[in-house]
């Protein structure tokens, strides 16, 4: 598992999370899982950039190895970080 | 590349949390394989009965799926046991802040024994929960 995963519980008692194999859901219902991000290398400027896959829009893409941008992707789509409210249509804080 | 999941409604499975999450939202007394009334007055064999609270007592009854029921009046709850933590809702209201507790006391319970460190951040809207492990 990585080293941190946060859960939100939902105001009707349902779980939303960013998706982590060792947070198995599935054990307290049917769960729904939808792609969040891509992160891709950009050949022409030699960087990793991470893309809503809803939005469809290149949110950073200046990062030097995947490693930093699957972090920053991470940390981007928890509860409480920036694109939160874009996966659950609610707030962001 | 993530991917977001979502469980929308979170079935009961634990006892012991169910126990905790209406311990924690105003229910004294629990009781095992006893009795509970229904809206018609219709007594039901339960495997936990919470009470304490008021008039109007909750219960978990296990069904065929292996998983737990919620049983109870929820309108004498609502306009009974005059509970500080059910002010304002609806039936559904109270049903959902049960299941809402119960939930978070699963994951805790669940993930704490299995050596995570699990940090609850709830400030009355929105209900967190950071496992971490080293």
């Amino acid at each position: 598992m990585s080293k941190q995963v946060t859960l939100e519980i939902t105001e009707a008692g349902g779980i939303q999370m960013l998706h982590d194999d060792a947070v198995n859901l599935a054990e307290l219902g049917k769960i729904e899982v939808q792609r969040a991000s891509h992160v891709e290398f950009d050949n022409a400027k030699g960087k990793w950039f991470v893309q809503s896959a809803k939005t469809l829009v290149v949110l950073r893409d200046d990062f030097d190895t995947r490693e930093i941008a699957l972090e920053w992707e991470k940390e981007h789509y928890s509860p409480g970080g920036a694109g939160w409210a874009e996966l659950t249509g609610g707030n962001k804080a | 590349m993530s991917h977001f999941t979502k469980l929308e409604s979170a079935n009961i499975v634990s006892a012991k949390a169910f126990e905790a999450a209406v311990r924690e939202l105003g229910f004294t007394n629990i009781k095992h394989n006893s009795t509970t009334t229904d809206y018609y007055g219709k007594t039901i064999e339960a495997d936990v009965v919470a009470s304490g609270a008021g008039k109007y007592d909750v219960a978990l009854k296990k069904n065929g799926e292996g998983k737990y029921d919620m049983l109870a009046d929820w309108w004498g709850i609502r306009t009974h046991n005059n509970m500080k933590e059910f002010a304002g809702l609806d039936d559904r209201g109270i049903q959902n802040k049960i299941l809402r507790h119960t939930t978070k006391h699963t994951i805790v319970d669940k993930y704490r024994r299995e050596g995570y460190r699990a940090s609850v951040q709830d400030d009355g809207k929105q209900l967190r929960i950071q496992l971490s492990k080293a």
